[in-house]
Parts: C-alpha cells; structure tokens; sequence
C-alpha cells in the first residue's frame, strides 16, 4: 500500500508513513519538504514533477473536478432514492394487476363474503380476514400486559445485576426466527394448551359461556395467538423501557416531592408519560403479528371457519398464501383471489401504521412520531 | 480510465475461466424435478441413483405439492412435473402441451387415534360415513353409523377431531376422489380436489403433520399416504371397496388395483383416469392411484432425449423393490405396461428409436 496523506479524527492532515501531523511542522518546511505520494489529489496520468507538495497537489485538483464527484454522488442517492420507490410502484403494480380478475369479478363484496371454494370459483376473504384479526388480538391481549409490566419492573424495581441480562436476552428473543417460535409451539404450547389449559377453560368458563368451550385440540387460535404473542413481548417491552428510562427525574423526583409512594409515581407518573411509546411499540408489534405466517401456519390449524370459541381453528391470510399459492397459480382466478387477499394484507397494516403515527403525533405533539412509528 | 496491464491481463483470465466452465456446464444436462411431495422420497433415490450410473446429467428435486408441478412443467419452469393427480379434462384443456406418464403406485390410507382402540384391532370405514366424518356430521365415534360396520368394537364417547391436510397436496385429490364416488353428499357438496373448501376439521401443511397431529391428539382421524403408515408403523382402517370388501391398504393390495387397471383394455392408454373406486376383485385397495411424472413435449429435443432415457430408467430399473418398496410405494407390474408407455413415450419424442425393451 502507498502512504496516504489523510485527514486525521482531530481534523490535521496526516502523513500515515511518517505519522506525524503535517500542521505541526512550520509551513516552510511543508513547502520545502518532498512528500512521496500522494494518491487521492494527484494525477497519475499526468507526469509528475519532481519536486511535490501538499498546496501544489491542492491546487491541482480543480473546482470543475470537485464539482464532478458532487454530482456523482447526488446521482447515487437519487438512484438508491428512487429505487425503493419504483420497487414499491413495482410490487404494488404486480398485485393490482395479478388481482385485477378477482377485484373486478367479486368487487368489495370480496371482502364480507366468507365462502372460500376454488372447484365453484367463489372466492371471499372473510373467514381469512376474521381469523388473522383474532390472532393478532389475542398475540397483542396476551403481549402487550405482560411487556408494560415487565419494563416497569426492569426500569424500577429490578436489582440492578437482573436489568442487563434480561434486557439482552428480551433483545434475543426478538431476533429468534419465527419457525422456531413455531416449533416451540407444537412441542410445548400445543400439549399445555391440550392437556390442561383448554380442559381447565371449558370446565370453569366453559360452563357458563360456550365461547371458552371446546374440542381441546391444542392447535387453534388460542395457541397461534399466545405464540405470535411471545414474539411481540420483546418488541413492546424494549420500546416501554427505553421510553421509561427517558422520563425526566425532574418529574419523578416532584412526584416524590409532593409525597406519593413509590408504586404511585410509576403508576401515576411515569406510565401516562410513556403512553406514547407504547403506542408506538403496539403499532410495531400489530405489525409483526398479522404477517407473521410460519409459527401461525404451524399453530392455527387452518380451517377455514370463523372461529366460535377461543379453543377453534382457524386460518390466516398469510398462511392461507403459505399453504396454497403454489397450488393457487393453476388457476387465474384462484391466483387473483389469493393475491387480492395479500393486498388487503398489506391495506390494513398501511391503514394501522398511518393512524398509529397520527395518534401518536397528536399526543407527542409532533415529536418523535416518526422514530417509533412504522413497522 | 486506464487499468494497469496487470488488471488486464487478470479480467481476461477470468473471462477465459468463465467461458470455460460455461463451456462444461453446458454439456451436462440439467433436470429438475419438481411438484408432488408424495412422490418426492422415490425421486431423491431415483435421483441420487440416477446420477451415479450417468455422470453428466444432473437432477434436481423438490417438493412443492402436485398443484406446482403440473402448473410448471407446463410453462417450462421445471423439466419433470410430479404429480399424484392425473390430468382432469379440464387440465388437459389447459395444459395441452402435457404428457403424463405414470411411474409408481401409491394409496391414501385412513389413520386414527382413538383412545382404547388396540393396534391390532381392524377397524373398518366405507365412503358414506367417513364422508360423514369429515363434513361434521358424525362427531363422536361411538356413532351408530360407525358402529353398525365394526359391530365387534366398542368406541368411546370421544369427539371425531378431523385432521385433513391444508395445502394443495395430490393426498387429498386421491382421498377426495374416493368420498366423492362413494357418497352423494360429498359429490355434491364438496367434490373432488387438491386442496377442496373442508367444512370441519384442521389443516396441517405435510404429510409429516398430519402424522403428527393425528398421534398427539385422542380423537383424531387422518389420511397419509402409504409411505407414511410404512415409515411410522401406523395402523390404518380397512376402505370398502367396489365389491363391498373390506381391505387394508398395502403394496399387494394397491398393485392388485393397479394391476387390474392396465389389464383393461378400456383403461385410456394415457392413464388420465383415476382407479379409484373402479376396480373389482377380492383383495383390491379401493383408494389406489397412480403418480405422475408431466412432461411437456414442448421441450427442447437435446433435453427431451436426456428426459426420456431418465423416464424409461425409472420404469425398468428405478422400480425395483430397493427404491419403490422402499420408500412406500408398489412397482409398476411391467408386463401390461409396456405397449402403452411405449406409446406415450412416442407422444413426447416422435420418430425416437428409445423404447422400454425389458423390465427390472
């Protein structure tokens, strides 16, 4: 490697070779002494004269060059820029066009008819609507409880050699591939949920109303949903506590001031201050749950029913595309149905981030809105 | 720009590396093999077997269920579509350029897990009332209709847990086509398909999950494939057939069916036609099938040649007992099937002097 002559962090020009910072030497030796190379300002092309210097090789690279890698650069963003939006113009594209025969055929009644029967060609997104909102509610009714208590608990009351450990390995957990959620649910979820939680439901709650009721399968939306709800805790825990921490002391400390207790203060003064992150983290968290598809295709049991009871099968729309769009691509129609459902997929978490970001807005008036929303 | 000559030099060596190994690929022949997930373990030894006796050609399988096969094969995507579903008449009209040549016998086979059943016990089931189970209207096993075919067993009050399959699977056109032929109300409810609009039960993507649904849950019924009862040592109910037998699903009873088959001369020489439900005799399988290899013969005729030599392989060789028994699945009896594959094989390479001479 040729000796370089850059810019060091302190921001003095630096001869690597020498390691010696060119400013303090006085500016007559710079100009008497010969550096060796210089690679980024000079000219290869050009023959060298034999005698250098740094204010020489300056001048030699002129403002129509610097000019040039400028609009080189501001060329590259505008690609990278531009790119991303013509993907998402490509994929939106693709599917309008792919599900157009569905669109135009069934039209909105696509969505509130819940007959799904590719041999009779009557497609309808209901059931698969119904099942994936089901599974989402009860991943977030199951997560989101479970994640606030714990990030108070971390940010609070937990011993302070428990904070690090638990924190990284929340941080773990949100990155554990979604199959192995998957396959942790059939080998522990499934039979717990089987052999003792659903038997317990239909024999307390069960008698009374028919909606804990059931066939104790294990698989069902009950276990798709505590599944997917796992996979959420880490996303809302992380964002809670992160909001937790940045509450002022100022606020705690007058809390503290005007006499309230400790569980006051969290209660009362810390958690309405983090409102607006946990809603963010929500919204993050409806993201990941309704897309998730391998550990809900594992867990679900895909029927196509409206579930009746928290112990019934159901179907996603994700996994519906998972089992069958390979299948699907036979038949025009069948394809442009599945693909349809897909949009609509995509329709309701668009509708949910957008309105998760305008609430947020509203209560953060305006700050930080854009850097916990989105999902 | 100007790049040092040594730059040069190096891009052109790479170039000449490139267009080498461009060169040598381009003699080896690729084949991919894709679709069926029942047929997929036969393939993989077919494949591995394949490769060793003919180095040049190189096989690729997969498994992405039959519906993907026949679909790809069609447009060219892949070489060799596998399929446990023949080629409706309605397919055919889609996919003209489609040949389907069959290269093994399978069966669908009911399985269950009813507590206080023993392994031993035969269980036996005819269309009606597994029709019945499966659209909800028989939920317990002590039901009269169950009972009133196997007098001889007590079933406990326990809930029927259906258990189907939830992606496209050629399992469930083989075990659909045997409801829809013997009852009525699947006929016209339901009917006969890959992945049909189930009224009851929940879906499992894969043979293996359905195995492993139906053993962990008391209660359950199911349908695999014989591969699968082989594999996991399951016991599986005795289907009623044409003739009012009641038969297990094994590779005599499955080859007895496909047997018969061939030795009717009214059976299409293009096998587009399901056999269940079709054949009479004592000791047949009533929900036997063949599976399919698709081929398209649009395909260039340097790889076709390279296909077919595959095809006519596995017809002779590839169905001996240490791959087809195997892996779950019964030889084709050569004997009958040699003049009709020599005429599909004419279909698919017009004027080529390849043609199946011997068998095994």
């Amino acid at each position: 490697m040729e000796p370089e002559t850059r810019v060091s962090r302190t921001g003095q020009l630096v001869n690597e070779e020498e390691s010696m910072p060119v400013s303090s030497v006085p500016p007559r030796v710079l100009f008497q002494r010969p550096l060796k190379e210089n690679p980024r300002l000079s000219r290869p092309e050009e023959p060298r004269p034999a005698e250098k210097s740094v204010l020489r090789d300056l001048r030699m690279s002129t403002h129509a060059k610097i000019q040039r890698s400028e609009r080189l650069f501001q060329s590259m963003l505008l690609i990278g820029g531009t790119f991303v939006l013509a993907l998402f113009a490509t994929v939106l594209g693709v599917c309008l066009v792919e599900a157009w025969p569905s669109i135009h055929r069934f039209g909105f009644s696509f969505l509130w008819t819940s007959t799904w029967n590719p041999h009779r060609q009557i497609f309808g997104a209901w059931t698969y609507i119904v099942g994936t909102f089901w599974v989402t509610g009860i991943a977030l009714g199951f997560a989101i409880p479970i994640a606030i208590l714990s990030s108070l608990f971390l940010s609070d009351y937990s011993p302070k050699w428990l904070v690090g450990g638990v924190s990284t390995l929340m941080e773990m957990l949100a990155g554990i591939p979604s199959i192995v959620f998957g396959a942790f649910g059939i080998i522990f979820v499934v039979p717990l949920l089987r052999d003792h939680i659903e038997p317990f439901l239909a024999n307390t709650l069960g008698t009374r109303w028919e909606f804990f009721n059931g066939d104790n399968m294990g698989y069902g939306i009950l276990a798709a949903g505590l599944v997917v709800g796992i996979m959420v805790i880490p996303l809302v825990a992380t964002v809670t506590r992160d909001s937790l921490i940045m509450v002022p002391r100022e606020t705690v400390e007058a809390a503290y001031a005007l006499g309230s207790t400790k569980a006051e203060t969290v209660f009362f003064v810390k958690l309405p201050a983090v409102v607006p992150g946990i809603i963010g983290s929500v919204i993050l968290g409806f993201g990941r749950a309704i897309g998730e598809t391998m550990a809900v295709l594992l867990l679900i049991g895909n029927q196509a029913s409206i579930p009746s009871s928290i112990q019934d099968v159901g179907y996603t729309i994700s996994s519906l595309l998972a089992n069958t769009f390979t299948y699907a691509v036979i038949d025009p129609l069948y394809s442009a149905a599945e693909i349809e459902l897909g949009l609509i997929l995509l329709l309701i978490s668009l509708v949910v981030n957008t309105l998760g970001r305008e609430l947020l807005m509203k209560l953060m008036g305006g700050r930080l809105a854009g850097s916990v929303g989105g999902g | 720009m100007r790049f040092p000559k040594r730059t040069v030099g190096l891009a052109a060596a790479l170039a000449l590396v490139a267009l080498l190994s461009g060169v040598g690929k381009a003699q080896a022949t690729d084949i991919t093999i894709s679709g069926s997930s029942m047929l997929f373990p036969l393939e993989q030894v077919w494949a591995t077997a394949y490769m060793k006796t003919h180095p040049g050609v190189h096989i690729s399988v997969a498994s992405t269920g039959s519906g993907f096969g026949i679909s790809n094969a069609a447009n060219g995507n892949i070489t060799i579509g596998a399929s446990d579903a023949f080629l409706t008449a309605e397919l055919r009209k889609r996919y003209g350029s489609l040949v389907a040549i069959p290269v093994a016998f399978e069966d669908t086979q009911v399985i269950y897990n009813i507590p206080g059943i023993k392994k031993s016990q035969l269980l036996r089931m005819d269309g009606p009332t597994l029709a019945g189970i499966y659209m909800g209207k028989i939920k317990f096993w002590d039901d009269a209709a169950i009972g009133a075919i196997n007098p001889d067993v007590t079933f406990p009050h326990q809930r029927i847990k259906v258990v189907h399959r939830a992606d496209a699977s050629g399992t469930t056109f083989v075990f659909t086509d045997y409801l829809n032929k013997t009852s009525k109300d699947w006929y016209e409810n339901i009917g006969r398909d890959l992945s049909p609009s189930w009224p009851v039960g929940s879906g499992y993507n894969g043979s293996d999950a359905v195995v492993a649904a139906v053993m962990a849950t008391p209660g359950a019924i199911g349908y695999v494939g014989l591969g699968w009862i082989n594999e996991y040592h399951l016991s599986s109910m005795a289907l009623k057939n044409l003739d009012g037998h009641y038969v297990v699903g094994s590779v005599k009873t499955i080859m007895n069916a496909g047997k018969a088959a061939l030795h009717d001369p009214t059976f299409p020489d293009d096998f587009n036609q399901s056999i269940v439900w079709k054949i009479h005799g004592q000791d047949v399988y009533p929900d036997a099938n063949f599976e399919f290899w698709m081929v398209s013969n649009t395909l260039p005729h340097a790889t076709m040649k390279e296909v077919k030599k595959l095809i006519i392989w596995a017809l002779t060789k590839g169905q001996d007992g240490r791959y087809t028994n195997k892996t779950g699945f019964a030889p084709l009896p050569f004997t009958p099937l040699k003049p009709r594959l020599n005429k599909i094989l004419e279909r698919l390479l017009p004027g080529n002097t390849l043609s199946i001479e011997s068998g095994g």
